[in-house]
């Protein structure tokens, strides 16, 4: 690198923290070995003149972890642009995933939101959930899998309005960064990713507003600066669906929708006390609410749940060479079931009280950067379990305490670049978990490692391995990420599940950084893994101990992912394909004999593509294509006592019919000032109405006329088209 | 132009692509219809056996049609046996039932705390079952009662002591009969949420609602309650632990079959080996209400 490139990045000198500008900002792999480490540094860089060329997706949303532009000065003007050179891709083959969340709105929106999790799924290696499912399934794993942070904090059910969209308003948030693979070992706890998602941190220099009106729900933000060294921001969403669709069906129908609600409010105070502290204060709380009755049976039913998440977040830096990060943090997670019939009323509450703390110290070393930290978290975890009032003319709790654990762990990263191209993350984690409540503990080494060598500056190989154990699992229910599913911790009857990972893959980016592509198999053994046989009606009518219902298997997935990028130009998008096979192995199922996880799509298929004809204009459209869910089919029926009774076929062994929709969005930006800019944004969500279905109804009715009965199936989806108009006002 | 009308053909072929018909897929699945049993002993009375076989659903077929004449089956060789004795069963018409054909016995009556096993013989294939009948069980009480919502609709009550020194298994069973309009059931049905494991009743006496039985196969909108008019014969039975099983996974399925929630995709518990359904043993007590 030459020296007049230095001269323009000053070390130690600025409030800007390396984190706070790494999504606008990274360095060439080279720059990081002659910088010696370069990351781990506070920088300035005169932002005059600074060409946004940097942005290696200038157009799309997608931002990569670990960019690779390279710097150029123009002695004469003392600019810093981007030069359009060739470039590795190791973003997306670096396993890390950065969303751009101002960018995200150019997409197809659903119900006029933006939403982070749907935008992710169009990512390589990440299932499409299809409706009524906010999971994120990477690679074979199941939701309950991923670690979903929010500012730190964990967040146990990101979804709102049963998975239509996520938690996140996309609006509050500054970063998101999905850990895809080669997981960091500050994370631990989880078998597959970790979406790290943070709120905004920048201290506002103005008051400053975001509103977006939608047809069925709106959002705001504001920012409200405290100060030179201190700012405020709030946001809050509410849906008014409720209002709307119940016009609609009781136009089309004369009958009454179910009553549905949401909102969610964030708050985040930051603080820069000096140039080398800063303090950031989160919190979150978000509610969903549907109820719906059906008069024949008068009988009634009720979802509520709440995510609640607060985190205290102190950065400081010691010196030149060492960084340090704390984090307090606090989640609650609170979920009520509730099934009335007459005066009889079951409530299967569920929740998850959490709190913890995570500290760290970057450190730069003579070669290389070490990472290395503790953490720990509290559980309080209570299983869902019935509460039955006048059931069988009896009020029954047969719950027991809350299961309370205490989970840790002690990491350490380093990461160096040696020889000529190679560089090198190895991560050790011990992790644990003690529980309380049956004096049980569990622990174990997690290493990590990855290698990397650039054939090329532009080319690169890499393959990776790790080990990861998880103590909290999300035992499925549904199978469908609905708010049956429930969290349970390790017991003396459940133990860790585990996963062993092993990828490699290869990028390369041509015509000056326009184009650029990614293959990367990948190969994931999973043990302990936890499938839900009960009932509801082993809830209710006799003892229920929830353990002796969740049986326990191994499972593997195996695959290979590939994107291509285009970056530049008028047409940036990309498109992304991901071929796998998810199984799972339980004795107790089909005799061990091996069965396709519920998440197992043999092809996965995105295009994304956003088109700027013109600075007002933004058109876009996103198609995904995938293998249909695996379910249980009724192979067979039989007549018993009058009723129509399924004859269930092979485990996960049908298919839903395969999942494929066109959503197209124009934005188009009504006026732009200064400091005011309005545009309007119409999305239509599955453009061509195709019929997705959630779930195979089989309709048997009886025929007087010839005595027979007919069978129908009938794939039962939510909706097919859904257009909608927002409105959003910056300021 | 030309470009335009590339990008309109490209537009209609993603459209006549997607809005073909919706197939459903079940693998290699391969099926052979089985035998069902759905019989039962009571103590002092003989076997009663109505033998179905299943029918296979073909997923490319959206819209099929069982011909319910070829659902029961006529020509089986029934045997039940209390393990001294047997009997073969004589099949006869049943226009009370559905499906109306029956198998029933005189010779072997039931007695409380004896096994009984019956075996099926049918077009080369064999399916027996086992059975035991429990100790009885007295209904002490009953009550009629509004239901909460609704001045017409009648809930039923009926009140037991359980026996808490050992484990029992309970299974409400409910034969209607309507003066004015004639109807009556041929049998009795099980009743809605009518299994129950005495393992959440209470010590002293136990009172258990009474749901009208859901029938898929009924034309009209299903209701828990009873009318005013109706005479239900009431039968409480003790059952063993596999019965109960039984009928727990078959309340289940008949009312979470299409629940997305808490969905239902396991096959029914049962004591049929090599077929399906349930040979069960009764030991009731039953009480006729009339609604007034």
């Amino acid at each position: 690198m030459p020296d007049d490139i230095l001269s323009t990045i000053s070390f130690g000198k600025t409030a800007l923290m390396p984190d706070r500008i790494h999504s606008k900002l990274s360095l060439n792999r080279h720059w990081l070995t002659a910088a010696a480490c370069l990351s781990s540094l506070c920088i300035s860089i005169e932002m005059k003149g600074l060409e946004m060329d940097l942005f290696p997706f200038e157009n799309t949303v997608i931002e990569q972890a670990d960019t690779t532009a390279v710097l150029e000065e123009e002695m004469e003007t003392s600019y810093v642009t981007a030069a359009a050179e060739e470039k590795t891709i190791s973003g997306v083959m670096s396993g890390d995933l950065r969303l751009n969340m101002e960018k995200l709105s150019v997409l197809p929106r659903m119900l006029g939101n933006t939403d982070l999790i749907k935008t992710i799924q169009l990512m390589p290696g990440i299932q499409i959930s299809g409706e009524m499912n906010s999971g994120i399934y990477i690679r074979g794993a199941d939701a309950g899998h991923n670690s979903v942070l929010f500012d730190g904090a964990p967040v146990y059910n990101a979804s709102h309005l049963m998975g239509f969209f996520s938690v996140f308003n996309s609006n509050h948030i500054s970063a998101s960064t999905l850990h895809k693979s080669n997981i960091p070992s500050e994370f631990g706890g989880r078998l597959s990713g970790v979406l790290d998602v943070s709120s905004r941190n920048e201290i506002p220099d103005r008051f400053t507003g975001n509103i977006d009106a939608g047809i069925l729900s709106s959002q705001a933000t504001l920012g409200i600066p405290l100060g030179k060294k201190s700012g405020l921001y709030l946001s809050g969403r509410f849906s008014y669906l409720n209002y709307i669709l119940n016009s609609i069906e009781h136009m089309m129908n004369g009958a009454e929708a179910p009553d549905y609600f949401f909102d969610d409010f964030n708050l985040s105070w930051v603080l820069s006390h000096d140039e080398d502290n800063s303090i950031r204060v989160n919190a979150y709380y978000g509610s969903d609410r549907l109820d719906f009755s059906q008069s024949t049976y008068q009988a009634g039913a009720g979802l509520q749940w709440h995510n609640a998440t607060c985190s205290g977040i102190w950065e400081s830096r010691l010196n030149g060479n060492v960084k340090m990060h704390h984090n307090l943090f606090f989640s609650q997670f609170d979920n009520h079931i509730t099934v009335s019939m007459g005066k009889a009323r079951m409530q299967l509450p569920s929740g998850i009280t959490d709190f913890g703390y995570r500290g760290n110290a970057e450190i730069r070393l003579p070669a290389g950067k070490l990472k290395a930290g503790i953490d720990y978290m509290r559980h309080s975890v209570r299983v869902q379990y019935p509460e039955i009032e006048n059931l069988y003319n009896l009020d029954s709790d047969q719950a027991p305490d809350p299961y309370c654990n205490d989970e840790f762990g002690i990491f350490a990263d380093y990461s160096v670049g040696f020889a000529k191209g190679f560089n090198l993350k190895a991560g050790l984690r011990y992790g644990g978990s003690y529980s309380e409540t049956k004096n049980r503990f569990y622990g174990g080494f997690e290493p990590r490692v990855n290698l990397a060598y650039d054939i090329m500056p532009n080319m690169r190989i890499q393959a990776s391995y790790s080990l990861q154990r998880q103590y909290i699992g999300q035992v499925s229910v549904s199978g469908m990420g609905l708010p049956t599913d429930f969290w349970i911790p390790v017991t003396d009857r459940i133990r860790p599940q585990t996963a062993n990972s092993v990828s490699a893959g290869f990028s390369h980016s041509f015509g000056k950084s326009m184009f650029e592509y990614s293959v990367e198999l990948y190969y994931k053994h999973m043990d302990g893994l936890m499938e839900f046989d009960g009932a509801l009606f082993d809830m209710m009518n006799q003892r229920y101990i929830v353990e002796d219902h969740i049986i326990t298997g191994t499972g593997r997935s195996y695959g290979a992912e590939f994107i291509f990028k285009k970056n530049k130009g008028k047409v940036t998008g990309w498109l992304s394909y991901t071929i796998g096979r998810s199984e799972r192995m339980f004795a107790d199922i089909m005799d061990g004999k091996p069965f396709p996880s519920k998440n197992d799509r043999l092809h996965n298929l995105a295009i994304a593509a956003v088109w700027s004809p013109h600075w007002r204009w933004n058109i876009s459209g996103v198609f995904i294509y995938a293998t249909g869910t695996a379910f249980t089919m009724p192979g067979a029926l039989y007549m018993m006592g009058e009723n129509i009774i399924h004859e269930y076929g092979d485990y996960n062994g049908a298919r839903m019919p395969d999942y494929h929709r066109l959503d197209l969005s124009a934005t188009y930006i009504l006026h732009k000032g200064k400091r005011v800019e309005g545009s309007l944004n119409l999305s239509v969500y599955n453009v061509y109405a195709r019929q997705n279905p959630l779930y195979l109804d089989i309709m048997v009715k009886y025929n007087e006329e010839n005595n027979n009965l007919g069978v129908n199936l009938v794939g039962r989806s939510l909706y097919s088209i859904l257009p909608s108009l927002g409105y959003s006002l910056k300021f | 132009m030309k470009h335009c009308a590339h990008i309109i053909s490209a537009i209609f072929l993603i459209f006549s692509c997607c809005s073909c018909d919706i197939k459903w897929r079940n693998g290699d699945y391969v099926y052979n219809p089985e035998i069902v049993i759905d019989g039962w002993i009571e103590v002092g009375k003989g076997a009663t056996v109505v033998l179905t076989q299943s029918v296979m659903v073909h997923p490319e077929d959206n819209e099929s049609e069982i011909r319910l004449q070829d659902i029961p089956i006529r020509w089986a060789k029934v045997t039940v046996s209390d393990g001294e004795r047997e009997e073969i069963l004589v099949g006869r018409m049943d226009e009370d039932i559905f499906p109306p054909y029956k198998y029933t016995g005189t010779a072997i009556k039931g007695e409380a705390g004896k096994k009984y096993s019956v075996k099926v013989e049918y077009s080369g294939r064999t399916v027996t079952a086992e059975t035991t009948i429990p100790h009885a069980v007295k209904i002490d009480d009953f009550k009629v009662l509004k239901s909460e919502d609704c001045d017409t609709l009648y809930r039923i009550d009926v009140s037991f002591r359980d026996d808490k020194s050992e484990k029992n298994w309970y299974k409400l069973l409910t034969s209607i009969s309507e003066k004015e309009t004639g109807t009556y059931d041929g049998r009795y049905y099980s009743a809605f949420m009518g299994t129950v494991s005495d393992e959440i009743l209470d010590s002293k006496e136990s009172t258990i609602t009474v749901n009208r039985p859901f029938r898929h196969i009924s034309t009209e909108d299903y209701s828990p309650y009873f009318h005013k008019g109706e005479t239900v014969s009431v039968m409480l039975a003790q059952i063993d632990e596999t019965s109960f099983n039984f009928w727990s996974d078959y309340e289940n399925e008949i009312s979470n079959g299409k629940n997305i929630l808490f969905p239902s995709s396991s096959n029914l518990r049962s004591n049929v080996s090599g077929g399906r359904g349930i040979w069960c043993g009764y030991n009731s007590d039953t009480v006729e209400i009339t609604i007034e």
